[in-house]
This record gives structure tokens, sequence and C-alpha cells, in this order.
């Protein structure tokens, strides 16, 4: 977190500064690729530059505090997101999909860590829970874990009210706490 | 690090993790947090920055909307001038708008009717085919008798009407003394006076004097009787030959002289 600097930050930033716009990235850009990998992202980076150049676009009309400011920042990202998936033309229940066969794992890209953390989770069992829910729960669960966001900033973000948005986290976290347990019982059974 | 904060996350749905999932949350937000290697920092951060000169550069666009205003007024002001000027030909226009736009019309070259001539049905009479006027007190023309269409000294009444001869510029159903025209309705003039504004008193016998012609002077231009003396301190020579051919103030003189026979 910037902290007490983020007024003028922001505000260097938005006049051009360079300084101020690399403070911002580095600040926020953990938060916001990991989303996009979480969620599965194609081609992460470039969705990432995507965010960015957008919020360049339009960081002049934003008012308001760092927390605020991420959440605005997420919003761009989740709806990047859809675009991305949209391009290729499938569903984001489809977006762990690859990888997760215990066949599959030698054909991902694992040419960072990021690959490699999110593949080993994948292949633990915690992805692969998270597979099985469906793009709303995947969502408000990735952004209130990965995010850090509020309910109510989530709410803002995928557009919903906050009690739907409580409704959807309460049920993925069930529905992760009872895939957890039985991918624990099978890999206690698959163990030698 | 301690990604999510479970407690908080607890007490937000109101389930107890379990121990695996609390853990495993734990691994997916390390591992997503992860930040991205330096070639695509700088790459990111070059992108940004070229999106903020863009963004930065004003942009000024020149006067599209006022432009369009513009056009927008201008094509509202040729299309009313055309029908205020359409409407002022065919004289479907109060008589003072009518006046105004004669007014100005007249400015420009355009000839158009004023209130009084445009209330005249015979006003559309060419006046190129008509003769000049001939010197006298009636201001007959030779032989214009002949050549007129109109009822025998008897015109501006309603069809049907059957007028005293001579009367002229009445209103539908009114009588007036013969040889007396140009009136208000109601108004009653001196017996052969004409041109007379409501109100006004004429000499008798002085109807429409065109210069030269018998008659004591007065304001009014050859041939424009029957307008106001302001209207008819305007009309042109040639816009008086033209109106004295077709107004009616000039028609019960004709009567009275008795070149034209009335009708009936």
């Amino acid at each position: 977190m910037i902290g007490g600097r983020f007024p003028g930050v922001l505000a260097d930033a938005a006049r051009g500064d360079a300084v101020a716009i690399e403070a911002l990235y580095r600040d926020t850009v953990p938060i916001v690729r990991g989303y996009l990998a979480a969620q599965g992202a194609p081609e992460v980076d470039d969705v990432v530059s995507d965010v960015y150049v957008s919020m360049m676009g339009s960081i002049h009309r934003f008012e308001g505090d760092e927390h605020s400011f991420r959440s605005w920042l997420l919003t761009i990202a989740h709806r990047r997101l859809t675009d991305a998936f949209r391009k290729l033309g499938r569903r984001k229940e489809d977006a762990w999909s690859f990888g997760v066969g215990p066949g599959e794992v030698d054909v991902i890209d694992i040419t960072d860590i990021e690959s490699v953390a999110l593949t080993r989770l994948r292949t633990s069992g915690v992805m692969r829970a998270i597979d099985g829910l469906t793009e709303d729960q995947r969502a408000v669960l990735l952004l209130r874990v990965v995010a850090d966001l509020t309910i109510r900033d989530i709410a803002d973000v995928v557009g919903k009210p906050e009690t739907a948005v409580k409704a959807l986290l309460r049920r993925a976290l069930a529905s992760l706490d009872r895939a957890m347990s039985i991918e624990g019982g099978d890999d206690e059974l698959s163990e030698p | 690090m301690s990604y999510p904060n479970h407690e908080s996350l607890e007490s937000e749905v109101g389930l107890d993790l379990s121990a695996p999932l609390r853990s495993g949350l734990a691994d997916v937000a390390d591992a997503a947090r992860q930040p991205p290697e330096e070639t695509v920092v700088a790459a990111h951060l070059a992108a940004m920055l070229a999106a903020a000169n863009e963004t930065s550069e004003p942009v000024v666009v020149v006067g599209h909307r006022s432009r369009r205003r513009g056009l927008v007024v201008g094509i509202a002001a040729v299309t009313g001038i055309v029908l205020l000027a359409g409407l002022s030909g065919a004289g479907a226009l109060p008589a003072p708008v009518q006046d105004a736009v004669a007014d100005v019309l007249e400015v420009v070259g355009i000839d158009l009717p004023s209130s009084d001539a445009s209330t005249d049905p015979d006003s559309t009479t060419t006046p190129a085919s008509l003769p000049p006027l001939s010197p006298g007190p009636a201001n007959i023309a030779p032989g214009e008798a002949g050549a007129s269409t109109r009822a025998p000294g008897n015109s501006g009444g309603a069809p049907g009407q059957v007028g005293v001869p001579g009367n002229s510029g009445g209103a539908p159903g009114q009588v007036g003394a013969p040889g007396n025209s140009g009136g208000a309705p109601g108004q009653v003039g001196a017996p052969g006076n004409s041109a007379a504004a409501p109100g006004q008193v004429g000499k008798p016998g002085n109807s429409a004097a065109a210069p030269g012609q018998e008659g004591a002077p007065t304001t009014v231009a050859p041939g424009a009787s029957g307008r106001a003396p302001v209207r008819a301190e305007k009309v042109s020579p040639n816009q008086a030959a033209k109106t004295s051919t077709t107004s009616s103030a000039a028609r019960p003189a004709r009567a009275a002289a008795g070149a034209v026979p009335p009708r009936g």
C-alpha cells in the first residue's frame, strides 16, 4: 500500500509522471496479475498490460482513496478478463480445464515462478476444487482471497448486491470445504 | 503471508473453515501474487507511459457542435424565409406581417403584395397587360372597361352578392354609397371620394389622381388609392400603375363616370 502519499502519487500519475506511474503499477500489479492468473486468463501478461493501459486512459477521471483505487482497478481487470475469454470463444468455466488432469500437467508452460506455483496448487487439489466452482463463485472467492477486497468492493466489481456476493462466497467456501475433504481422502488413498 | 484474513472471512460468511481449506487458500493467494518478471514490468510500464502521453496531449476538437448548430440555424433560417416569402406572395399572412415582409423584400427587389393588395381578390391582374391611365377625373384608361373581367364597377363583394353599381370594397352585404370605395366596413364617405383611411374625409371627386390629372394634390401616389398615405409614398410609379389597374378604389370613379356599364 502506498499510504498517505497516495493522493499525490495519483495526481502525478494522472499528469503522466513516470515515477508515479511506476509506483502505482508496482504496488498493484501483484493482486491484479494474481487475480487474472488465478482465473486462468489466457496470455496473462497481455491482459495485465491491457488493464494498465485502460487505467491510464481514465485515471484522470478517478476520484477516491487508495482502497477505492484498487477496487476500481480490479473492476477493469475483471472486464478485461471477460473480454479475453470472449476473444478465445470459451467460457470462464473452462478456465481451469487445461493442465488439471493428471496426464496434462506436463504440457503446461511453466516458464515462470507463478506458473510453477499455480501448477503445483492445481495438482495438489486446491485449484481443482476452485475449478469446480461456478464462474460467479470463483470470481467472488478470488477477489476476496487473492485481491483481498471487502464484500462491498467485490459487489462493485462484479456488479451484484452485497447480499448476493456474501451468498456466493458462502456457497463457494462450503463447496471448497467439501471438495478439499474429498480430495484429501483421495490423496491419502492414492498415496503408495 | 497471511492471505486471506481468515477470521474476517469466516465472520463475513458465518462459516468455520477447515484447516486444509485455510492453508489451501493461503497457498493460492501466495502463488497468485507473484510479481511479473522485470522484462514484463518494463514492457508494461512502456505501454502505460505511451498511453499517458496519448491522453495527456490536449485534444482540441474545433467546433464540431457549434458547426452543427450553425448549420441547423442556417437551414431553419432559410426555411423560414422561404416559407414567409411564399405565404406573403400568396397573401396568406396577417396584414401587419404582410406589410412588413413586403417592405423588407421590396428593398432587395422582390415585389410582394401588401396587405391591402393581398386582400383584394383581383390583385393578381397582370399590370403589364393593361395600358397606362389616361388623364381624367375618373382615371379611366381608354378601353380598360372592355378588358376587365370583373363585374362592371362592382368588386370586393362576396360571390353572389349584388352590389350597388360603382360600389366596391365593402364587406359582404354592405351597401355603400354609390361611388364610394376603399372605406372601412360601415364607413360612409362622401360620394366619389376614395382612398380614404378610416375616418378620413377626402375631397369629393378627388380619387386616385395621377400626376397631371385634375384634382386636388394628395399624398397618394398615382393609382395607389385605398392605401394609407405612408404606404402610398413608398409605391413606385410602376407599382402605382400596376396597382391602379387592380385597385378597387379606382373602380367607383369609373362606374360613376359611366365608362363601365354596371352589371345587371
